[in-house]
C-alpha cells in the first residue's frame, strides 16, 4: 500500500483529502508547512506528495525544489492560484501535476492513482512491452493486436470508431488533424459538409480516457484547427 | 567657463606698461629719425639730408648726406652759370648790356632764335622787374593803338626822310585792311544766321566792324624805360599784332630777369671764391672763343685740372662732348647729365664742368655746418633697436592682455563694463575716427622732425610722446572693447541696426499674435495687393524693370510665408492623426508657431494629454481592481474548497432523511456556483484590465463551430434544443487566439444552454461579408428564444453582473457575455447583442485573412 504525504496549512482540507485517500486504501501522512513535510519525508517512505503553495515557514514552491534534490516521487501541487503563470512555474520546478482549488475530490484521487501507477509500476517495467503493434503516449497505451486501450494500466472501453480515431491520433503523435481529415481517414469517403459527428466522437473519447475532459492530458483540442495527441 | 586670474591692479599696471612701451617705441623711432637727418640752412632755406640710421659711422665726406649736398650744389652751380652768362660781361655784372627781349623770352626753345626784336638795357629791365607791378599796361582800343603807332612812326619819320615814311605808311595800311577783312570773315562766320535772314551784307559788315572796335582792347606798356635806342616801343612795331607779341616778350623777359637777378645775387654770395668750400668751373667753347665761369682764378685747361686735382679732395668732372665723366663722389653720371640737360639751351655741347669740395673746409659754409652736425649725430641703430624691442614687447603685452581681457578675478565668464554695452556702431565709428585723428596728429608731429632744428627737436619729440600716449590709450580702449564684445559674442547683437531689426520682428509678431481675425486676414492681404500694384505701377508695362522685380520678391516672400503657415497646419494635422491613432504620447512642437496655429497646436496637445491621463488613470484603476479581485478570490477559494469537499463527504454518508438530502443538494449546487462565480470574476477582471497575453494564429471558424457543436451536442439535446446550422462553404480563416476564441464560443453556447427556452430552435449562422479591398469579413450569429422575458436593454446585457433575469434566480455568474465581448474585442472582433421580444441574438464579426 502506498504512502501519501498531504501538506496544507488548512487542516480541514488536509483531513478531507485524508478521508478520500484512506477510502481508496492509501496510508496518509499529514504536514502543515514545508519544513514539516520535508521532516516526514526524511523519516518515512513516501510514494506521493500533495502540497499546497501558500503555506507558512516554507511555501510549496521552495519545498518542492528542496524535495526534488533528493526524491523523484510524484508531486501534485494543490493551489488556489489558477493563473497560467502559476501553473507553469509549479510544473517547471519539478511538480508532476497542478490541481487548482476548489478541486473535485474524485479528480484528485484519480490523478493520485494515475501518478502512483506510473511511479510504482510503469517506471519499473519500462518500455519493454513496446513492439510493432503497441502505441504509447504518456500513460495511454493502445495494443493494436488485442485492440485494447489502457490509461495508466486501467483498461478503457471504446467503440470501433472511437478506437480508430484514437489510434490515428496516437499513431501520428504531435500532428493536428482537422475534423475533415479525421473523417476522410476513418470513413474513407470525402467529407462533404462534415457535421459534428467527429467532434461528438472526440468528446466521447475524452470522457472515457481523461480524468477531467475539460483539461485533457492526452487528446487535446486545438480550437478552430483540429485535434491532436501530444508526444 | 574660464575664470579670470588677474585682478584690477595687475590689469592697470599692464595697461600703463603698454602705453609706456608704445611711447618708448615712437620716441625712439623719432630719435632715430632725428639722427638720420642733417639739417642745413642753404640758399633755399632749411634743408634736411637723410642719413641711413643703420650705416656705420664714417667721415662726412663719405656719407650720403655729403653726396646729396654735392648733387644739389652741382645743380645750383649749373644754373648759376647760366644766369651769369646772361647778366655778366667778362665776369662782371654789366647793367648796360643790351638784351634782345624776343631772343631772351624764347631762349628755352630748342632751336636758336634768329629773329631780332627790340633791345633794352639790362639794368632797365631788372629795375622794371623789381618794380611792384612789373610791366604796367594801359588798355586802348584798336584804332587808338593804330593811331599811337602811326604817331610814333611819324615822330621817327620827322627825323628821317619822307619817302621812306610813305612806303611804310602804305604797307601798314594794306596789312591792316587785310587783317580787318580776316577778322570780319571770322565774325561773319560766327554770326552766320544774321546774313542768311536777308540783311544787306554792307550793313551787316559795318555793324560788326563797329562792334569789334568797341570790344577789342589792346594793352600798351607804360614806358618807364625805353628800348636801348631811346625810341618808344611803338616806334619799333609795324602793327598792333606785332606790338602785342613784343609786349608779351617784354613781360616775360622782365619777370625772368628779375627772378634770375635775385638768384644771381644769392649765388654770387653763396659761391663766392672766398666764401665757399665748393669750387666750380664751367668752360664753354663757342667755336674758337671760350667762356669760363668759375670761382677759381685759374683759366687754362691745364691749370684748372691741376687746381681741382690738388685743392679739392672730392671732385667731379663732366664733359659731354668728350664723353668724359670723372668723379670720386658716388654720383651717377646719368644724374649729372639730367641736370646738364635741363639747362642745355644755354650751353653748347662743348662744355666742361668741374665741381670739387675743399675737404679742409676753410670757409664756414653749408658744408662746414653739415660736417659739424654730422659729427654731432649719434649712431641711429641704437634707437632703431630700442624702438623695435619696445614695439615687440608692446605687441606681446597686447596679445597677453587681449587673452586676459574680459575675465575678472573670481568671476566666471566674460564681464562687460558700461562702455562695452554701448551700441556697436557709434562706438565703432567714434573710436575709429578718434584713433585716425590722433594717428594723423602723431604722424604730423613725427614728420616735423624732418625739418627740425636741434632746438625744436625736443619739443617735437615731446609732442610725439604725448600724441602716442593719447593715440595708444584711445586704441587700447577701442581694442579691448572690441575684444570683449567678440569674446562675449555680443559684437553683432550690440549693433543698433540688429537690435532695431529684432524689435521690429518682435513687434510684428506681437501684432500678428494679438490682432483679431479680420485684421489678421485682410490687412496682410490688402497690403500684399497694394504692394504688388504699387511696384508694378512704377513700371512701364512694356518695359518691366525693377518695380516688377520688387513685386516678384514680395510675392516670393509671401509665398514662403504661406508655405510655412501651411506646413505648421500640416504638423498640427499630423498630431491630431497620431492622437486619434492611439499615440497619446504624441506632442506637437509649438516652439516656432505663432498666432492661431500656436493656440490650435497647444489645444491639441492638451487634449492629447488629457486623454492620455484619463486612459492611464482608468487602466491603473482597472488593474488595481483586477488585483483586488484576484486576491479576494484566492482567499475565498480556500474555505470554498473545504465546503465543497465536506458537502461531498456528507453526500457519501448514508442519509436516511429525504429533507437533508434535498438540503445537501442545494448546498452542493450553491457551492459549485460560488466556485464558478469566483473563477469567472477573476477572468473577467483580468480581461477587462487587459492583463492577458494573446497568442494569435490563423484559425478556421467553421472548424471551431463544428467542434463547439460537438461539445454541446448532448447538452442541447438534454434541453431539447434543436440547432439549425447555416454555414458558409469551405474554410473561414480568422486571426485569433485559439483558447480565448473558444472561451467566447463556449460562453455563448453555454448561454444558449442556460437561458434558451426548452423545445425551441437555435440558429447558428456564418456569413461572409465581401469588401472591396482585402478578403472581407465574416459574421457569426447565434439566435435563440429566451426562456425569460428580456426586460432590460440588450446593450446592458454585456455589462458585468447583468443577466437576463433581474431576480437572478437562475444559475450563472452574469459575466459570460461580458467576458465574451471583451475577449472578442481584444482579438479585434466586433461583438453585438440584439434582442427583439424574446428573440436573443449575438453577432460577432471578424476580419478574414488569407
Amino acid at each position: 500500500m502506498a504512502n501519501i504525504l498531504v501538506c496544507d496549512d488548512d487542516k480541514a482540507i488536509v483531513e478531507a483529502i485524508e478521508i478520500y485517500l484512506v477510502q481508496e486504501g492509501y496510508r496518509v501522512f499529514k504536514a502543515y508547512d514545508g519544513i514539516g513535510a520535508i521532516r516526514i519525508l526524511e523519516k518515512e517512505e513516501i510514494h506521493l506528495l500533495i502540497v499546497d503553495v501558500m503555506m507558512p515557514k516554507m511555501d510549496g514552491i521552495h519545498a518542492t525544489l528542496k524535495i526534488r534534490e533528493k526524491y523523484s516521487i510524484p508531486i501534485i501541487i494543490l493551489s488556489a492560484k489558477s493563473e497560467d503563470a502559476d501553473k507553469i512555474l509549479g510544473l517547471n520546478i519539478g511538480a508532476d501535476d497542478y490541481v487548482t482549488k476548489p478541486f473535485n475530490p474524485l479528480e484528485l484521487t484519480a490523478r493520485v492513482k494515475s501518478h502512483l501507477r506510473r511511479y510504482t509500476k510503469l517506471g519499473s517495467i519500462g518500455n519493454t512491452q513496446e513492439t510493432d503493434r503497441i502505441y504509447q503516449a504518456g500513460g495511454l497505451t493502445i495494443n493494436d493486436v488485442t485492440k485494447e486501450v489502457t490509461v495508466d494500466e486501467e483498461p478503457v472501453k471504446l467503440t470501433p470508431i472511437e478506437y480508430n480515431i484514437l489510434l490515428l491520433l496516437v499513431k501520428n503523435q504531435g500532428k493536428v488533424f482537422s475534423i475533415n481529415q479525421i473523417y476522410e481517414n476513418i470513413w474513407n469517403e470525402e467529407a462533404i459538409g462534415a457535421d459534428n459527428t467527429v467532434a461528438v466522437h472526440i468528446r466521447h473519447i475524452r470522457e472515457k480516457i481523461e480524468i477531467n475532459p475539460k483539461e485533457p492530458r492526452y487528446l487535446k483540442v486545438v480550437w478552430g484547427v483540429g485535434y491532436k495527441v501530444d508526444k | 567657463m574660464k575664470t579670470g586670474k588677474y585682478g584690477a591692479g595687475v590689469k592697470l599696471t599692464a595697461i600703463i606698461a603698454e602705453i609706456v612701451l608704445m611711447i618708448l617705441c615712437t620716441v625712439c623711432m623719432g630719435m632715430a629719425f632725428c639722427n638720420s637727418v642733417i639739417t642745413v640752412s642753404s640758399r633755399r632755406g632749411i634743408q634736411g639730408y637723410y642719413v641711413n640710421p643703420f650705416s656705420r659711422k664714417t667721415v662726412f665726406e663719405e656719407s650720403e648726406a655729403f653726396n646729396a649736398m654735392v648733387r644739389d650744389s652741382l645743380e645750383s652751380v649749373v644754373r648759376y652759370c647760366v644766369i651769369r652768362s646772361q647778366l655778366e660781361t667778362d665776369g662782371v655784372f654789366d647793367e648796360s648790356k643790351e638784351i634782345d627781349i624776343e631772343q631772351y623770352a624764347r631762349h628755352f626753345e630748342e632751336m636758336p632764335v634768329e629773329d631780332t626784336g627790340i633791345t633794352y638795357h639790362l639794368g632797365d629791365l631788372i629795375k622794371w622787374g623789381q618794380a611792384r607791378d612789373g610791366v604796367s599796361l594801359m588798355e586802348y582800343s584798336q584804332s587808338e593803338v593804330e593811331e599811337m603807332i602811326r604817331e610814333a612812326h611819324r615822330e621817327t619819320e620827322r627825323e628821317k626822310d619822307s619817302k621812306t615814311e610813305e612806303i611804310l605808311w602804305d604797307m601798314s595800311e594794306g596789312e591792316m585792311v587785310e587783317s580787318r577783312a580776316g577778322n570780319l570773315g571770322i565774325n561773319v562766320a560766327q554770326d552766320g544766321e544774321t546774313t542768311t535772314v536777308g540783311v544787306p551784307p554792307s550793313e551787316a559788315a559795318s555793324e560788326i566792324v563797329l562792334e569789334m572796335e568797341e570790344e577789342e582792347s589792346i594793352s600798351v606798356p607804360v614806358e618807364y624805360y625805353l628800348p636801348a635806342d631811346g625810341r618808344s616801343i611803338l616806334a619799333h612795331v609795324e602793327s598792333v599784332e606785332e606790338l602785342q607779341t613784343m609786349v608779351f616778350y617784354l613781360e616775360e623777359t622782365v619777370s625772368l630777369l628779375a627772378d634770375n637777378y635775385v638768384s644771381y645775387k644769392e649765388y654770387q654770395d653763396y659761391y663766392a671764391e672766398n666764401n665757399s668750400n665748393l669750387k666750380y668751373c664751367i668752360l664753354l667753347e663757342r667755336g674758337k672763343e671760350t667762356e669760363i665761369y668759375a670761382n677759381i682764378k685759374e683759366r687754362s685747361l691745364e691749370e684748372i685740372n691741376n687746381y681741382f686735382n690738388t685743392v679739392t679732395e672730392r671732385r667731379l668732372c663732366f664733359a659731354p662732348a668728350y664723353f668724359t665723366y670723372e668723379s670720386n663722389i658716388p654720383i651717377n653720371e646719368r644724374v649729372v647729365r639730367d641736370i646738364w640737360y635741363k639747362f642745355r639751351y644755354a650751353y653748347p655741347d662743348e662744355t666742361t664742368i668741374w665741381v670739387g669740395v675743399d675737404t679742409s673746409f676753410p670757409y664756414q659754409d653749408a658744408f662746414y655746418h653739415a660736417k659739424e652736425s654730422y659729427a654731432r649725430a649719434m649712431p641711429g641703430y641704437f634707437f632703431v633697436l630700442a624702438s623695435g624691442i619696445s614695439g615687440i614687447l608692446a605687441v606681446v603685452l597686447l596679445i597677453f592682455m587681449t587673452l586676459m581681457s574680459g575675465y575678472k578675478k573670481g568671476v566666471e565668464g566674460i564681464k562687460l563694463n558700461w562702455f562695452d554695452r554701448w551700441y556697436t556702431e557709434p562706438w565703432f565709428i567714434s573710436g575709429a575716427v578718434f584713433i585716425c585723428g590722433l594717428f594723423v596728429m602723431t604722424v604730423a608731429a613725427a614728420s616735423g622732425l624732418y625739418v627740425s632744428t636741434p632746438e625744436s627737436k625736443m619739443e617735437i619729440l615731446a609732442a610725439v610722446a604725448v600724441g602716442t600716449a593719447a593715440t595708444g590709450s584711445a586704441f587700447l580702449l577701442f581694442w579691448f572693447g572690441l575684444v570683449r564684445r567678440i569674446k562675449a559674442k555680443v559684437f553683432w547683437k550690440h549693433f543698433f541696426i540688429y537690435q532695431l531689426f529684432l524689435k521690429g520682428k518682435y513687434l510684428l509678431m506681437k501684432i500678428y499674435d494679438d490682432s483679431r481675425l479680420i485684421v489678421r486676414v485682410w490687412v496682410p492681404y490688402l497690403l500684399f495687393v497694394g504692394v504688388n500694384l504699387f511696384f508694378i505701377g512704377l513700371d512701364n508695362p512694356f518695359d518691366p524693370e525693377w518695380g516688377t522685380f520688387m513685386a516678384l520678391v514680395v510675392d516670393i516672400l509671401i509665398g514662403l510665408f504661406l508655405y510655412y503657415d501651411r506646413k505648421v497646419q500640416r504638423r498640427i494635422l499630423e498630431g491630431i492623426e497620431n492622437i486619434r491613432g492611439g499615440d497619446l504620447d504624441y506632442q506637437i512642437d509649438v516652439e516656432k508657431m505663432h498666432g492661431d496655429s500656436r493656440i490650435f497646436a497647444e489645444a491639441v496637445n492638451s487634449i492629447g494629454n488629457g486623454i492620455r491621463q484619463a486612459v492611464e488613470t482608468s487602466m491603473k484603476d482597472e488593474r488595481t481592481k483586477a488585483d483586488l479581485i484576484t486576491n479576494v478570490s484566492h482567499d475565498i477559494k480556500t474555505p470554498l474548497t473545504s465546503i465543497i469537499n465536506y458537502v461531498d463527504l456528507i453526500k457519501r454518508e448514508p442519509v436516511e432523511n429525504e429533507k437533508i438530502k434535498g438540503y445537501l443538494e442545494i448546498l452542493d449546487n450553491k457551492s459549485q456556483r460560488l466556485k464558478q462565480l469566483t473563477e469567472d470574476l477573476v477572468e473577467a477582471s483580468k480581461i477587462s484590465s487587459g492583463n492577458i497575453v494573446l497568442q494569435c494564429d490563423k484559425l478556421d471558424l467553421t472548424e471551431l463551430i463544428n467542434q463547439a457543436m460537438g461539445e454541446f451536442m448532448e447538452k442541447f439535446q438534454e434541453r431539447d434544443l434543436q440547432t439549425i446550422v447555416g454555414m458558409e462553404e469551405g474554410q473561414l480563416l480568422i486571426y485569433a487566439d485559439s483558447r480565448y476564441i473558444w472561451r467566447v464560443v463556449e460562453n455563448l453556447f453555454n448561454n444558449v444552454y442556460k437561458y434558451a427556452l426548452e423545445h425551441t430552435r437555435v440558429y447558428v449562422d456564418t456569413k461572409k461579408i465581401p469588401e472591396e479591398k482585402g478578403p472581407g469579413k465574416v459574421r457569426l450569429s447565434i439566435k435563440n428564444i429566451s426562456a425569460q422575458p428580456l426586460n432590460i436593454d440588450a446593450k446592458d446585457l454585456t455589462e458585468r453582473f447583468i443577466r437576463g433575469d433581474v431576480a437572478r434566480t437562475t444559475e450563472g455568474s452574469g459575466l459570460g457575455l461580458s467576458i465574451a465581448k471583451n475577449l472578442t474585442e481584444l482579438q479585434k472582433g466586433k461583438f453585438e447583442v440584439f434582442s427583439d421580444g424574446d428573440l436573443f441574438k449575438v453577432v460577432i464579426v471578424f476580419s478574414l485573412v488569407v
